[in-house]
């Protein structure tokens, strides 16, 4: 019996001890010394990756409803790791990227076929592979220190404009794992949306006092890369058929011109994509497109029922197929097969198919486009 | 004097540690590995070797309900060598898992890399579980394999849907599918530890639990396999931890954060169970030629601190060892050794070993 | 050869056992013409039945002829049978056992009248066995009532009682009660072993006996049922599990238990199925979150930030901006706080509770935290944790043990010291014992059908037989 209770003393004490000298080896970091960072902005600066860091900068309330400041960072370094590290020296506090929620790859980054970079960015655990990456006009930095309307940041309305719901014609929302995905397709061509900024006369809340103008962000256009970087910029047009291809809308119109000589617009509800190897050499796809005009609710001018009309629907279809064929000829003189029709043919003929293809199959396909309109 | 620790088992649980020896390292970073080799068709590779393994796990069940590899009907230099060959492939797997483990729970839970640290939680842990035996181990397997179901079935349901199944084309079964099986057959054979235990109970002759436990364990597999494949196609030569960055891709992301600590939570505790699984092969393969399990629990699990102290460091060799020779035991330790013994079972009927461990007594 | 006793030597070893005690009674008088004595201990005995029915009859008693128990029968009217003691140590247990002891002259031994009678508590409803619906009786300290509450409830021939004297000096009575046709004979053996094996100068408590009949070494988890309610306890004895009465304490003990037990009330059966299956999922996930949340949040402070969805983050970093402690130092500070008011809740006068419930409540809810010592989210997460716990009273002991454990372990490895922590409890659990029965049955090993009493609850009528997990000899419950 006593030695019974001896032994569980001693082992109390044990485990005790092992306790606290384990705990001499966890040199962890208190959560207020970390900076964390919900957007990332990497620049290709004098041979030297710049990464750009806006981060929260915690304040003493006992909660996030008054609001905390953010701050932009930025360090050097030859690879992110480094610069990471030198961003952590730089600010005394280390750099926490588990919360960022994008990042804004710049002009400079893109054009300068720094792949090592991105891949990293994949293999490693630094951001998750749902962070959404998006291509900047310009230098990342400046983008991510924008000052934005109703004190918001950067970081948060990019994402909130590219997460919401409502997905706007020409928005081609990315994450990390969507651009590895399709850079591993046949064809080596992924899309990032291109985030620019544009002055506006007026702000949400009217031109600001001192004629300061608010800058938005817009993320209408695309910039095409492959595995060696920045390939094309394509417009609001090719963008808007761009993301009717990805399935990746939901909303948006289409204008038209009425039979009464009224421009129109038709909403878009829903959109779906198939496509499908009609032979070795042509692809087909196949768009269906759920719409209702813009006016159903009203009476139109001429006293009718609203509605879209054959002919009208003729246009709208003929709109639709002149902007994807006009993005396949923009992307086909780049090599780019950003509609990943080498995927199609190399899925339904494998490997001999790929083999006997070469690297500018493009120029062989035949692209066939159907649209087929629903009015809802 | 009576051994009072106890290896004997019953069917369900059975059942569950074979799910849990099986599926637990196969989905982390074996789909990267595959990838890397067989391109879309890991999946094929997947399957080929889970098939393989349905052959092995079967005819693990056939010689567990009747024997255990101590008490096994055989001569006894061929019992000696089967258990010693068991008791090696173990021990390198275990050294090669742990190594896992300690890279995954450095790189998902802990940003300064604190590898030590793990290590040394670790350590205690599985001493403890080897020490006390393949009947405690079992029924920890079936508390904690609840837990591990609910989040696997409220991960299924809240999925969300961001891969294309159509990554998975085109199919063809081609070298490249069968040099990936090749080279990594150490992740799969995870049953030769289950031969040291022994099914018991009345209802030890339904194999249904067992089926059951197989048919899971092809579908989450090969489901990994897939649905990794489908969400990032060829990018995922680059994924290296597939269950976790899986898991990611759900509707409830934004309210758990930016890890799933419930998957990452489920996995650990799986994983925990996988390597004392391994750790307890190791020490009744000992056990058989010596005595005192306690003392050896400490011992090998202490030697397998030590060696993953310097494996960590040194992963590319680790690597190289288990897709280079290694894997040949592998072939003889998890698919041989269950067909031999099932043949000695055969031939040789069964017989009575009191020194196979003793059940204390249940109400049962 | 008869062996009388002699009425002086007898008499005084009876009163020099006693010494100087002042309790002790002694009445000399004369029964038939011989020398008598009567002791019994003041306060003790009903004096007025006694003297009518006893005392009484015997001073009127004109003749009484060897031997006198046969006359003494006859002439008193006591309640009880008339007991000999034929020794003097014998004797003066009785009387300190609470009965008389009449002493006559020449008799064939010392006779024994049992007419206890003192002030015992009135039956009540447990503090801590609240029920909205069901009986609200609870056992007292009286031994006698706390088996006539069972056997009220259990009418049958089968119903046994064991009774057992512990403690050199306490003489304390414990009983083993059985169903005889439910009840596996070698359990109660056991239990009867055990109890007889009991060598202890004094028994004051059923904790007492509880410590000797838990199986194996020192553990913090309770491998000895208890319960304060003659319905809990006769509902165990219908499922094959004996209980231990002890006299002088309120709180019965059955064997064998499992840890689903605390999970159980006894309202779970007098509601629907439904609403009890609901019910104690709640209070499992309560005793999950009492233990683990503490823990967790200290992991994912220290180590796992990551895991913290963005606005709750930013939340908590406000919060602890500032704090001059480490997560794990201010959370064992609170906790230790906590511990001090629950103790201090339960021992303070209730004309000074009020007072100090307040000040404890502005201490730690309003000034601790403007003063930049403590944090918002702790104080709250404590609390939430401490009334979690209290969803499982019986487990709150052992539950406020673990939680302190588990942030040590958090505050050092994190989520990571979580997981293992649970991995080796849960290991620890299992290889648990008791009589026999798995402590975590049903769910390891596997019993599927007792899950219809688990976690799920059947509705009563759909309850066929007697839980696999606990060994009896009567599976079949109810026909059907």
């Amino acid at each position: 019996m006593k030695r019974r209770v001896n032994s569980k003393w001693i082992l109390l004490v044990v485990v005790v001890v092992a306790v606290a000298a384990l705990d001499g080896l966890s040199s962890n970091i208190n959560l207020l010394d970390r900076a964390i960072v919900v957007g990332m902005g990497i620049d290709y600066v004098d041979g030297e990756l710049s990464l750009s860091a806006q981060a929260i900068i915690p304040k003493n309330s006992s909660s996030a409803s008054q609001g905390n400041d953010f701050v932009v960072y930025s360090a050097r370094g030859e690879t992110v790791q480094e610069a990471v590290e030198n961003l952590s020296y730089s600010v005394g506090l280390k750099a926490s990227f588990a919360h960022t929620n994008v990042i804004v790859l710049g002009e400079s980054f893109l054009k300068s076929g720094r792949t090592d970079v991105i891949e990293f960015l994949v293999s490693g655990d630094l951001v998750t592979d749902n962070t959404l990456l998006v291509a900047g006009a310009g230098d990342a930095k400046d983008i991510l220190a924008v000052s934005m309307p109703i004190n918001e940041v950067a970081s948060y309305h990019l994402t909130e404009i590219l997460q919401s719901n409502r997905k706007e014609a020409g928005q081609n929302p990315s994450t990390l794992k969507d651009y590895f995905e399709d850079i591993y397709k046949v064809g080596e061509t992924a899309c990032l949306p291109l985030v620019f900024l544009r002055e506006s006369e007026f702000g949400l809340l009217g031109e600001k006092a001192g004629g300061e103008k608010t800058k938005l962000l817009d993320v209408s256009h695309v910039v095409v890369t492959n595995r060696e970087g920045y390939l094309v910029r394509l417009g609001r047009r090719q963008s808007a058929a761009l993301s009717y291809t990805t399935q990746k809308l939901n909303a948006g119109s289409i204008s038209y011109t009425g039979d009464d000589g009224y421009i129109k617009e038709a909403v878009i509800l829903r959109t779906d994509c198939n496509k499908r190897a009609l032979s070795e050499r042509e692809v087909e796809i196949k768009l269906d497109f759920s719409v209702r005009p813009a006016e159903k609710y009203f009476v139109s001018r001429d006293g009718s029922a609203g509605g879209i009309s054959e002919s009208e629907q003729e246009q709208i279809r003929a709109k639709i197929v002149s902007a994807v064929a006009d993005c396949f000829e923009v992307c086909k003189y780049y090599y780019a097969d950003v509609f990943h029709l080498g995927e199609e043919l190399y899925r339904m003929y494998g490997e001999e198919w790929k083999s006997l293809a070469g690297e500018y199959y493009l120029d062989e396909i035949v692209l066939k486009i159907t649209v087929n309109l629903n009015e809802k | 004097m009576r051994d009072k620790i106890s290896n004997k088992i019953y069917t369900g649980q059975f059942a569950i540690l074979a799910f849990i020896s099986s599926v637990c390292f196969k989905v982390v970073m074996l789909p990267q590995y595959l990838t890397a080799i067989a391109g879309r068709n890991a999946w094929l590779a997947m399957m080929t070797l889970v098939l393989a393994d349905g052959a092995a796990l079967f005819c693990v069940y056939a010689v567990t309900s009747r024997t255990d590899l101590r008490a096994l009907p055989a001569p006894v230099p061929l019992k000696r060598l089967m258990i010693v060959i068991v008791g090696l492939t173990c021990f390198a797997k275990l050294v090669l898992f742990t190594g896992e483990t300690t890279a995954y729970c450095s790189t998902t839970l802990f940003d300064e890399g604190l590898w030590r640290l793990i290590l040394a939680g670790l350590v205690p842990t599985l001493v403890y579980l080897t020490a006390k035996g393949g009947n405690v181990l079992a029924r920890t397997a079936q508390i904690v394999v609840w837990f591990v179901a609910a989040v696997v079935i409220l991960n299924v349901v809240f999925a969300e849907n961001t891969g294309s199944i159509k990554n998975v084309l085109p199919i063809s079964y081609d070298a490249k599918v069968v040099f990936a099986c090749d080279k990594y057959l150490a992740w799969f054979g995870d049953f030769s530890p289950l031969l040291f235990y022994s099914v018991t109970g009345k209802k030890k002759k339904n194999i249904m639990p067992v089926l059951i436990s197989y048919i899971i364990i092809f579908v989450c597999t090969v489901g990994v396999m897939l649905a990794f494949t489908a969400v990032y196609g060829g990018g995922g030569v680059l994924v290296a931890n597939a269950f976790n960055k899986l898991a990611i891709f759900n509707k409830l992301s934004t309210l758990l954060g930016t890890v799933d600590f419930t998957v990452v939570c489920a996995w650990l505790l799986l994983a925990v169970i996988k390597l004392a699984l391994l750790s307890s092969a190791v020490v009744e393969s000992i056990y058989c030629f010596t005595g005192g399990r306690t003392v050896l629990s400490v011992l090998v699990c202490g030697v397998l601190g030590i060696v993953t102290f310097f494996a960590v460091g040194n992963q590319q060799t680790v690597y190289n060892a288990m897709t280079g020779y290694v894997r040949y035991m592998t072939i003889a330790a998890d698919y041989a050794v269950p067909f031999v013994a099932l043949a000695c079972v055969k031939a040789f009927g069964k017989r009575k070993d009191e020194a196979s461990g003793v059940l204390y007594e249940t109400s049962r | 050869m008869e062996k009388r006793v002699d009425y002086g030597l007898f008499s005084d070893a009876v009163q020099n056992a006693f010494g100087e005690g002042e309790d002790l009674v002694r009445m000399d008088f004369r029964v038939a013409g011989k020398s008598a004595s009567v002791f019994f201990i003041d306060g003790v005995i009903d004096k007025e039945l006694c003297e009518l029915n006893i005392f009484a009859p015997l001073k009127a008693l004109p003749r009484l002829s060897y031997p006198y128990v046969g006359r003494l029968n006859a002439v008193t009217r006591p309640t009880t049978a008339i007991k000999l003691n034929h020794s003097p140590e014998e004797a003066a247990q009785t009387v300190a056992d609470g009965d008389i002891v009449l002493i006559i002259d020449g008799g064939e031994a010392a006779f024994v009248f049992s007419e206890r009678k003192y002030q015992i508590r009135g039956i009540q409803e447990p503090p801590v066995s609240n029920v909205l619906r069901g009986p609200r009786e609870g056992f007292i300290e009286d031994f006698k009532a706390n088996c006539v509450m069972i056997r009220r409830r259990l009418r049958t021939p089968k119903l046994r009682f064991l009774n057992f004297k512990v403690g050199r000096l306490t003489n304390t009575a414990v009983s083993v009660a059985y169903l005889s046709n439910v009840a596996d004979k070698c359990v109660v053996d056991e239990i009867c072993r055990k109890i007889k094996a009991i060598d202890i100068d004094g028994v004051v408590e059923s904790s007492y006996v509880a410590a000797f009949l838990e199986d194996g070494s020192q553990s913090l988890f309770d491998r000895v049922g208890t319960s304060e309610k003659p319905d809990i306890v006769c509902a165990k004895l219908l499922e094959g599990r004996v209980a231990v009465i002890v006299d002088g304490s309120p709180v019965v003990l059955t064997l064998p238990f499992i840890l689903l037990e605390h999970l159980q009330a006894s309202e779970d059966y007098y509601v629907k199925s439904f609403r009890a299956t609901l019910i104690r999922s709640i209070r499992i996930m309560a005793l999950l979150i009492a233990v683990l949340l503490p823990a967790a949040y200290v992991a994912l402070q220290e180590f796992q930030y990551q895991m913290f969805p963005l606005k709750f983050l930013v939340t908590i970093m406000n919060s602890v901006y500032g704090i001059p402690l480490s997560p794990m130092f201010e959370m064992l500070l609170v906790l230790l706080i906590f511990e001090i008011l629950s103790e201090a809740s339960v021992r303070m006068p209730r004309y000074v509770g009020m007072a100090l419930s307040i000040v404890g409540a502005i201490v730690l809810g309003e000034t601790a935290v403007k003063a930049g010592l403590l944090s918002t989210p702790t104080i709250l997460i404590i609390s939430v944790s401490t009334i979690g716990l209290y969803c499982v009273p019986d487990e709150a002991n052992t539950g406020s043990v673990l939680r302190l454990i588990f942030v040590a372990v958090a505050g050092v490895l994190g989520l990571f010291g979580i997981i293992l922590g649970g991995m080796i409890l849960t290991a620890y659990l299992v290889n648990m014992r008791s009589y026999g029965t798995s402590y975590l049955a049903p769910y390891a090993p596997a019993l599927g059908k007792d899950w219809n009493d688990a976690v799920f609850k059947a509705s009563v009528d759909e309850m066929y037989d007697r839980p696999y997990s606990i060994p009896n000899i009567n599976r079949k419950r109810l026909k059907r």
